[in-house]
């Protein structure tokens, strides 16, 4: 994936909070992690495949999760609903990058685990991690991906 | 000779290949459970304590860990110790005179002590050992300044110039930063480890490359995931 396409997640990101929360998360400065993977306490992430293969997943933690609720009207705040949550946000995110990428690449159906659950098959060559932070609070967008050989110029059309 | 001094009552913490080493070594259940709390924060000798570990065993102990390659002795930067405690920046509320000099590492502890860190996967890590460099500005902001002329030092390739070159190159902002993402993505995982490259963050220009091959490595994913060549003596010129 050229790195407008990885871009893409994180506009998407950046939109739903925008558009559901009515206020934009204040990026901060990125990371590139090659240790072992960090999980917050809810995370829903979206596999993807095709030319560059791996994850994106945004996790958050249970503060950020119940101040979305809030926000969004749901009067539940046990933990199922907040993993609703971002299982919820991930769909967004993996339903707008689907109809930008069309077939060039596989994007799966979301999954949500919380942080004790999280046994993550992460490619381990290194992650893009983005701070997103939001009210008092902050979530972290990942970018976990491997790339093919040939995909080191390609660019999805758009 | 000097006799070399176990310095039980300072804090240490596990090496950066502590996970690769540990699969050579084979210690009880009670001496991994007690590496295991070694936190960079506490004192060796707090530790023995938690485990009921006698006095006069700590030297010995903390001697055998650090033979074995497990330990080293807790020396944190304040980025990496802000990263210990999950925190990307100093919280809002610090008040810092205008010289930075002058924010001694007392008022930072007092700070963040009692924040909640992120949960990560159960694998025991070192950060004190991580060189962690810039990767440009904030992802809003514009793509950096030029850089200085003479970024390569006669030892080795400087970091800084170079993530500055490929955000600038690529376009800055987020777009640049992904972009020195996908380049690193071609840099073998065991290169950057070797060079105690764990995370790449932070403002560092002082840090070097100083392995040719890894340096070599960098400059040709740089060449092919960009399309370009880094020159580093040119590098104020993309």
């Amino acid at each position: 994936m050229h790195e407008r396409d990885l871009d893409v997640f994180i506009q998407h990101t950046m939109n739903y909070f925008t558009k559901i929360a009515h206020e934009a998360p204040e990026p901060r400065p990125p990371t590139i992690d090659f240790s072992a993977p960090v999980f917050l306490d809810f995370t829903g992430a979206i596999d993807v495949s095709g030319q560059s293969s791996g994850t994106v997943y945004l996790t958050m933690p249970d503060r950020m999760a119940r101040a979305l609720l809030e926000v969004v009207g749901e009067p539940g705040r046990d933990e199922a609903t907040c993993r609703d949550l971002v299982g919820e946000i991930a769909s967004t995110i993996s339903s707008n990058a689907r109809a930008h990428f069309g077939s060039a690449f596989q994007i799966a159906v979301p999954r949500t685990f919380t942080a004790s659950t999280a046994i993550e098959p992460l490619p381990l060559q290194g992650r893009f991690i983005l701070p997103l932070r939001w009210r008092d609070a902050e979530a972290l967008l990942v970018i976990s991906i491997t790339e093919l050989p040939s995909s080191n110029h390609a660019q999805t059309d758009h | 000779m000097p006799k070399p001094t176990i310095k039980i009552d300072r804090p240490h913490q596990l090496v950066a290949d502590f996970r690769e080493k540990g699969r050579h070594v084979r210690l009880n259940a009670g001496e991994w459970k007690m590496l295991l709390e070694l936190d960079g924060e506490k004192p060796f000798r707090a530790v023995c304590a938690q485990f009921a570990i006698e006095a006069e065993a700590m030297p010995g102990l903390l001697t055998r860990f650090k033979r074995l390659g497990l330990v080293v002795e807790s020396r944190l930067n304040l980025d990496e110790f802000l990263k210990q405690r999950g925190l990307s920046e100093l919280p809002a509320s610090i008040v810092t005179a205008p010289s930075a000099e002058t924010l001694d590492a007392v008022e930072i502890i007092e700070v963040v002590i009692g924040g909640s860190g992120p949960t990560t996967a159960p694998v025991a890590m070192n950060q004190t050992e991580v060189m962690e460099f810039t990767l440009g500005a904030n992802p809003s902001a514009a793509a950096p300044a030029d850089p200085p002329m003479d970024e390569v030092s006669s030892d080795g390739l400087r970091l800084k110039p170079l993530i500055d070159f490929i955000v600038k190159h690529a376009g800055g902002g987020t777009v640049g930063q992904l972009a020195v993402y996908r380049v690193f993505l071609k840099v073998p995982l065991n290169l950057l480890h070797g060079a105690k490259i764990r995370s790449l963050q932070l403002v560092d220009e002082t840090f070097e490359i100083h392995s040719p091959p890894l340096a070599q490595i960098i400059l040709a994913a740089v060449r092919e995931t960009l399309g370009v060549e880094y020159v580093p003596s040119m590098a104020g010129a993309a």
